[in-house]
């Protein structure tokens, strides 16, 4: 009896979870073959190109700063045990440009942005304005879904590159300024070990990680009568939404990274 | 015509809709009445094919929608717009982007013409001098006009209203009443009416459906249902109308 109910709940559970997965995977399909397909919406692209680009600007600046900093103090740390300070700046850089770079940015600009996202089209479900939408035979993911995943894919690598940059000088500013490293060792050292394919690395990256980000929040936003009704439904699937996001975000990224360091 | 034939829907163990029957005619306004949660608006959402039914048939002009693909489905959407119960208004549109709206994406009035015809629709519903002003900014009863200004614009053939007068005063509901008979007079639409507003919503409707826990339990012209010896349409429509 008790072997009965366990397997139904298993059995219901993992059902479930197939036919959201099946959703989602369909939702994604469908964004795509709209993706290509005008008309296109310039005007929403270009709005969402700000909204998730320009105005993640600040945090990501921030944030990168930091990084680059805590990582100098760190590789300092650990490199002076082996007598190897003078490979501090490319330790910094391979590590911004190939891992943390695109991996923090995406993961700050889903707490900023991917949650602003399904939020806004979790509302635009509940309050019936999807529906609206739908009803005046116009596709709401070619309005609310594709320009985002748009945008993503324009703003994400160029906020993981200022994220490197930024993280680089932070990294600069703690070797050379405050532990006294000579700023030609820090610098040259860089140039000689961070190869383009590093760079190319850090872009599929950053591109991947925003096509994850806009796909799972705009799917949340869409699907929230499903995780519950009213503001609690869009909060829950606001905080799923992140969740789910940065999850992925780490479980593509190690992929990603196994896939790049075997090629 | 809309034809509905024995139309059923359920949500988990609920039964919402136990199938359905209804003509509604070309050209009328047919009003629908029924309890809160009773599945008015779950109706409504099927004729538009907003939602898939377990079983039974929506006619279109004899086309079953029930069975469309989302772009026939499109096609179909063509003849209709809806007046939905808060408006579902564009937060993040002027009132003009809203009203525009369905007119600048389906580019079927040139772009030109477009502001003058916004101005005519919210002439329409008395409303001019808000275009610039977000819906947040207005009252509900501003929000349902602008909503049926929205919907007037594409001039549908088919028009429905999900409780367009629910939460308003005696003096708006009247007011939203005789917008929806003025423009039914002037641009002939069909009208589906959900509502709870006895009497009122009688003087604006040429036939009356009543539904009671998932099927229509009478249906016929306003003096019809009024003279209804069914004691569940008497329990629904007497207290309000009293002989």
């Amino acid at each position: 009896m008790i072997i009965k109910t366990i397997a139904k709940t298993v059995g219901a559970s993992t059902l479930l979870t197939v036919r959201r997965m099946g959703q989602m995977f369909v939702f994604l399909a469908d964004a795509v073959r709209l993706f290509f397909l005008p008309p296109f919406k310039c005007r929403r692209f270009l709005k969402q190109v700000r909204f998730i680009g320009a105005k993640s600007m600040s945090v990501i600046v921030l944030t990168g700063a930091f990084s680059g900093m805590v990582l100098a103090l760190q590789l300092f740390y650990t490199l002076r045990k082996f007598g190897s300070e003078a490979l501090l700046g490319p330790a910094i850089a391979l590590s911004l440009i190939r891992e943390l770079g695109p991996v923090l940015a995406a993961l700050m600009i889903t707490g900023r942005a991917g949650s602003a996202i399904t939020a806004e089209i979790g509302i635009m479900r509940i309050s019936e304005q999807i529906d609206a939408m739908t009803s005046m035979a116009l596709n709401p993911l070619r309005y609310l879904v594709v320009p985002n995943i748009a945008a993503s894919i324009v703003a994400f690598p160029l906020l993981a590159a200022i994220f490197d940059v930024v993280g680089i000088y932070g990294g600069y500013a703690v070797a050379v300024k405050l532990l006294g490293m000579s700023q030609g060792t820090y610098f040259s050292q860089m140039e000689n070990f961070v190869l383009m394919d590093d760079i190319l690395v850090g872009i599929y990256k950053s591109l991947s990680f925003g096509i994850i980000v806009s796909w799972v929040c705009c799917f949340k936003g869409f699907t929230t009568e499903e995780t519950g009704y009213g503001a609690e439904g869009v909060s829950k699937s606001t905080t799923e939404a992140v969740v789910m996001s940065s999850v992925f975000i780490l479980i593509w990224d190690y992929l990603l990274g196994s896939f790049f360091l075997q090629g | 015509m809309i034809e509905i034939i024995n139309l059923e829907k359920s949500f988990g163990p609920q039964k919402v809709l136990r199938g359905i029957n209804l003509r509604i005619e070309t050209g009328e306004v047919t009003a629908i009445l029924g309890r809160s949660g009773g599945g008015k608006s779950v109706l409504l959402k099927h004729i538009i094919g907003l939602l898939k039914p377990d079983g039974g048939q929506v006619l279109i002009d004899g086309i079953d929608i029930t069975v469309m693909g989302t772009q026939d489905l499109d096609k179909i959407r063509e003849k209709f717009a809806v007046v939905f119960q808060f408006g579902a208004l564009f937060d993040s549109m002027t009132i003009f982007e809203n009203v525009a709206f369905p007119a600048i994406e389906k580019k079927k009035i040139a772009t030109v013409d477009i502001r003058e015809k916004v101005r005519e629709m919210l002439d329409e519903v008395g409303l001019s001098g808000i275009e610039e002003k977000y819906p947040s900014e207005i009252s509900g009863g501003m929000r349902k006009r602008v909503a049926l200004a929205r919907a007037l614009i594409m001039e549908p053939k088919i028009i429905l209203f999900d409780e367009p007068t629910t939460g308003l005063d005696p003096i708006l509901l009247n007011q939203i009443h005789s917008y929806i008979k003025e423009t039914h007079v002037k641009y002939g639409f069909t009208g589906i009416v959900i509502s709870h507003e006895i009497p009122e919503i009688f003087d604006i409707s040429d036939k009356v459906a009543v539904l009671d826990e998932g099927i229509i339990i009478e249906s016929g012209t306003p003096a019809k249902i009024l003279k209804s010896e069914n004691p569940l349409v008497r329990s629904f429509v007497a207290p309000r109308c009293p002989a």
